[in-house]
């Protein structure tokens, strides 16, 4: 609910996630180097949206630039690529396919780019709020051969997942899982009641996806109860394959 | 404020701040004819213009403007037609005693329905424009002292990829623009420079993208290649 400090705070969509302690920080990198590039760092005891990133190329060379997840060190790749021309601006993260990618970070985990060429100027949308809002991205940086566990919903708590527009329509897309394995994999979604196991009575989502490609999938309206979780399957075991949902707990 | 929740805050659409003593007006001109002031905004408030709705048979035309001060600012440029349910974002907060204005152009007599969000001045969501760019640096806003910042976008969201400034040409000749996310302490460079150089013709309106989230002190900068009077730029955030 609001209160006397309201001023501080912020509300989601007619929904109202309600976030405390929030901040707008910049992300600003300026003329950055090649490679991996870390923009922001999501301070002890918060959380952050991360909803878009942006370049200006200042250098006489186009280059190419993907967003990164930098989790302990280890950099995850979590979306599709943009060509960035010579004085022109390429986006990622930018909720549009194919570069459409949405991602909540924890405190330590950090969001920024690979970038071939030198020379970009770097921006992005920070949304950075306490850890105690009830919203989260339940991820598994490297996944594993088989059934991977995204997310259970905890005990005592219901939870909805958030489309890629940080909202509940039913019609937009919610699962992630980025592909960076080298080979094409066939995926499997499923929404496993309490107690339950993976099959075809709850299965969600199929899709083949592409090497170094973002697969987004909608997988309905659907909430969880508590107990509840969600499988993401993929036939083989290497490791550079990440999986999230964004979820709101109650 | 306190818990009287419905009577005291609001949103808009997507991420919002709390809208301090929100009130939703319906900006009505029926049978429009001649330059029309649809909406002034009360001592003590501003509001959010969000959407512009319009239908004639036939389709009447005209521009939509800010007057600030007894000056109309075209929001458009050239004039739009407003048949059929026709409808354009506009996506600025105004001030109190400024006018949300329509200038008809062809087959006037059409009905226009203008979405405003009005509330207390004390709401932290602004726009920063300059009515009156001159050649070289104009700065548009400066994140207050100890306040972050987020640009919002076209649909009056803050994480939508989409521009979240526009830039209004007209001046007579096509002009080459550039747009600039200045840090605390910094001036514009290339080493700061947000989108490249673009060419707006004459009595062009555009968007142009602007940096996003911003620290204190950090400012939006938009350079221009000449200082006739009639070009203005404007974008619109949350501070917090």
């Amino acid at each position: 609910m609001p209160n006397n400090n309201d001023v501080n705070n912020l509300i989601l969509e007619p929904q109202g996630v309600y976030l405390p302690g929030l901040k707008f920080p910049s992300a600003f990198v300026s003329g950055a180097g090649s490679g991996n590039i870390d923009m922001y760092t999501c301070p002890t005891g918060k959380r952050a949206i991360v909803t878009y990133i942006i370049a200006y190329n200042t250098a006489g060379t186009s280059t190419t630039i993907f967003p990164n997840l930098n989790v302990s060190g280890t950099y995850y790749r979590i979306g599709g690529a943009a060509a960035v021309a010579a004085g022109g601006n390429g986006q990622v993260l930018n909720l549009s396919a194919p570069t459409s990618s949405l991602i909540i970070l924890e405190a330590g985990e950090k969001i920024g780019v690979n970038t071939t060429q030198a020379g970009c100027n770097l921006f992005a949308n920070i949304m950075e709020f306490d850890n105690t809002a009830p919203l989260k991205t339940s991820k598994v940086v490297s996944m594993g051969n088989g059934n991977n566990t995204i997310y259970t919903c905890p005990a005592g708590k219901k939870a909805v997942i958030l489309d890629q527009w940080v909202a509940l329509n039913l019609s937009l897309k919610k699962l992630y899982y980025f592909n960076n394995s080298g080979s094409s994999n066939s995926i499997v979604w499923y929404a496993v009641p309490n107690g339950g196991s993976t099959g075809a009575t709850n299965q969600l989502q199929t899709e083949t996806v592409s090497n170094a490609t973002l697969s987004v999938r909608q997988g309905g309206g659907w909430m969880l109860n508590a107990g509840d979780f969600l499988v993401c399957n993929t036939p083989i075991g290497t490791a550079t394959q990440t999986g999230w949902v964004n979820v709101w707990e109650l | 404020m306190g818990n009287n929740v419905i009577n005291s805050v609001g949103f808009i659409s997507g991420f919002g701040p709390l809208i301090r003593g929100a009130k939703f007006i319906n900006g009505f001109s029926g049978n429009t004819s001649g330059t029309v002031d649809i909406y002034t905004v009360p001592a003590g408030r501003k509001a959010f213009i969000s959407w512009v709705y319009g239908i004639s048979s036939p389709i009447m035309s005209g521009t939509l403007n800010i007057k600030v001060s007894g000056t109309y600012y075209n929001l458009l440029g050239a004039n739009a037609a407003f048949g059929n349910v026709a409808r354009l974002f506009v996506g600025q907060v105004i001030n109190a005693g400024e006018s949300f204005s329509f200038i008809t152009g062809a087959n006037p007599g059409g009905n226009l329905w203008v979405r405003i969000m009005e509330m207390d001045i004390s709401t932290p969501l602004y726009t920063g424009r300059n009515l009156s760019l001159t050649s070289g640096a104009n700065t548009l806003m400066t994140v207050s002292s100890g306040k972050t910042a987020m640009v919002i976008d076209s649909s009056g969201g803050c994480y939508i990829n989409s521009s979240g400034g526009q830039y209004r040409n007209l001046s007579g000749s096509a002009r080459s623009v550039q747009v600039y996310h200045v840090p605390n302490g910094g001036s514009p460079g290339s080493g700061n420079q947000f989108s490249g150089n673009a060419a707006v013709a004459n009595n062009a309106a555009v968007t142009v993208s602007v940096p996003r989230s911003m620290n204190s002190g950090d400012s939006i900068v938009v350079n221009t290649d000449a200082s006739t009077a009639t070009q203005w730029a404007y974008t619109t955030y949350y501070e917090i």
